[in-house]
């Protein structure tokens, strides 16, 4: 009974984990195009940016507006430590995440008293200033002309004899699809443990939460301080793909983009950013067929209804329909809800007198 | 008795203003002490002040013989202070059994205690037993307040503190309220708590200190409280034979 309760579990647990992996190693033969295959990369980047802010957003309850800083710190930390200081890309790409961390950590102390719209006022300013220097700290980012020539990772050789070749898209692909597997996997194990149970407990009703023993304060800052690794290392590999970095690429829209991915895929849950990101990335570039004109408007009104209709994003979709499926049914009514769907950001508190 | 929780001259304020001065008060090991007034008076600022939530402006605050002055709340837990907050706090998108093992985030043990001590709180309200897996914040008000005392149960405090245990509860929940803390109280627990329905809290406590403008104007054995003509006139109505 346990055992097989046990096996369940590691299937659910890892089934998702190995179809990814399977995806991500015949991507590169089943979308040839350079044009998709540069999609695919932007997009496994976005699955990361997205899970990560969704640990702030979506878990800790809090709405932080700035994410796309990280990323541009982290990618502009590892193109100058890479290009003017002529770094080891790996040594870059760990010193890009602690940056952003460091950021994040810093924003985190000054900004946490603030909730609700407050914080999302004061990130922004915090996404606005780092996009500011970026442009004018002339010295070090050059400012509007970018940082080119930017190294790509140094090729892994395979054992058999061949290398993993990045200056190909394919090498480019895997390393951005381990990247958000691994992510996805410690974020999993952050929210299935104790941890998770905290931040939860923060999202859900702060004073509840610190009088049970809680400290709120130093939870929020580690949701903002991984968040803000994750998406510093992400920037690592962006400008380590990319070859060149610009300030425009981290503009506010960016973060709004990664806010709308988290809310649209399903806040709070586990998949939910990854499919947001996912859908965000690659449909605009599938409406480019539709034709510029409309593009934009399509997509925007795609948004707007997933938001109206489905609140709790794309998951939803399927958790609502199942549930109605379940009490046609009525086979097992006192089944525990399961964690990974049903803790939405948009949902009303129901209000129930006795 | 020891003393378990005392209070010397502590003044409170949010920024400017100055919501309770010169509060003195104690609680005995195995005590239930209430603390009673009206609107106002400051009885939820008193009791944020001694969870930690609330910073003491001045004064002195000692728990089990430490001085917690200005100690943040996370350490008081760890100490066996346990608040109940005013207004039925449940994190409502976690089921109950949710709820209750977060009330013992703080409490050291394995997965096994925690299970029994899950267990333990269930068993003594059937009415969250029922309705374990469910979301709390579908459950009603009554349910919900049981729910954040079990809770509160759950890290084995020394102290209980409720804050409004009645608030926007029908009659016959707040009598089980009640019941509730006399129970806790049975156990072992020390119980502070706060009340505007003067009644009951006198029903229920040893003794009582009342609350008025920030300040603490009466004080004694519920007895006397009940029999004191101030208290009377403006907490009590006319007294029912």
């Amino acid at each position: 009974m346990f055992s097989s309760l046990a096996r369940q579990q590691w299937v659910r647990s890892s089934l998702p984990v190995l179809v990814a992996a399977v995806v991500i190693m015949t991507a590169p033969s089943l979308v040839t195009g350079s044009f998709w295959q540069r999609v695919i990369i932007l997009a496994l980047f976005n699955v990361v940016l997205a899970m990560s802010l969704n640990l702030v957003i979506g878990y800790t309850g809090l709405l932080a507006l700035g994410h796309g800083a990280f990323l541009g710190i982290g990618a502009y930390t590892s193109a100058v430590l890479t290009t003017t200081y002529e770094w080891a890309f790996w040594a870059a790409f760990f010193v890009a995440g602690i940056t952003a961390a460091a950021c994040g950590l810093l924003l985190a102390v000054i900004t946490l008293r603030l909730r609700g719209h407050y914080l999302a006022i004061a990130t922004l300013g915090f996404a606005v200033i780092v996009y500011q220097v970026l442009m004018n700290w002339i010295d070090v980012t050059r400012g509007p002309l970018g940082i080119p020539g930017i190294p790509t990772p140094p090729n892994i050789p395979l054992g058999n004899g061949t290398e993993l070749d990045f200056g190909l898209p394919a090498a480019h692909i895997y390393l951005a699809g381990a990247f958000a597997i691994v992510c996805y996997v410690l974020i999993r194990r952050i929210v299935n443990s104790p941890m998770g149970d905290a931040l939860r407990a923060v999202r859900e009703d702060e004073i509840s939460a610190k009088s049970l023993g809680i400290r709120t304060f130093a939870w929020k800052c580690f949701a903002f301080t991984v968040a803000a690794f994750a998406a510093g290392l992400t920037g690592s590999l962006y400008a380590g793909y990319m070859g060149i970095l610009e300030p425009s690429a981290f503009v506010l829209t960016v973060s709004f983009t990664l806010l709308a991915m988290v809310i649209v895929g399903g806040a709070g849950t586990l998949v939910g950013p990854v499919i947001g990101a996912l859908v965000l990335t690659i449909v605009p570039e599938a409406l480019r067929e539709v034709g510029p004109e409309y593009r934009m408007i399509l997509y925007g009104l795609a948004l707007t209804l997933v938001v109206l209709f489905f609140p709790q994003g794309l998951v939803g979709i399927g958790a609502a329909l199942r549930s109605r499926f379940r009490s046609s049914s009525r086979s097992k009514p006192d089944e525990p809800p399961s964690d990974s769907t049903g803790t939405g950001f948009a949902k009303e508190v129901p209000v129930d007198a006795s | 008795m020891t003393r378990l929780l005392t209070l010397e001259g502590v003044t409170l304020a949010y920024g400017n203003v100055v919501v309770c001065e010169d509060i003195t008060f104690h609680v005995d090991h195995g005590e239930v002490v209430t603390l009673i007034g009206s609107n106002g008076a400051g009885k939820t600022t008193t009791m944020s002040a001694v969870a930690g939530l609330l910073p003491t402006r001045s004064g002195r605050i000692t728990f089990d013989g430490v001085d917690i002055t200005s100690m943040p709340p996370h350490l008081r837990v760890r100490l066996g202070l346990s608040l109940v907050p005013e207004g039925r706090h449940v994190f409502p998108f976690m089921s109950v059994r949710e709820n209750l093992l977060l009330g013992g985030f703080r409490f050291k043990s394995s997965p096994k205690e925690a299970a029994s001590a899950v267990a333990e709180v269930l068993d003594r309200f059937p009415a969250l037993a029922r309705r374990a897996n469910a979301n709390a914040g579908t459950l009603s008000g009554g349910e919900q307040q049981m729910l954040a005392v079990g809770r509160a149960t759950m890290s084995r405090p020394k102290l209980i503190c409720l804050d409004e245990p009645s608030m926007g509860l029908g009659p016959l929940i707040v009598a089980e309220i009640f019941s509730i803390i006399n129970e806790i109280s049975a156990q072992g627990t020390t119980v502070l708590f706060v009340e505007q329905n003067a009644q009951y809290a006198l029903r229920t406590a040893h003794r009582g200190y009342v609350l008025q403008t920030g300040r603490v104007i009466a004080s004694g054995t519920s007895e006397e409280l009940r029999h004191d003509q101030r208290v009377k006139d403006a907490y009590l109505g006319k007294v029912r034979a």
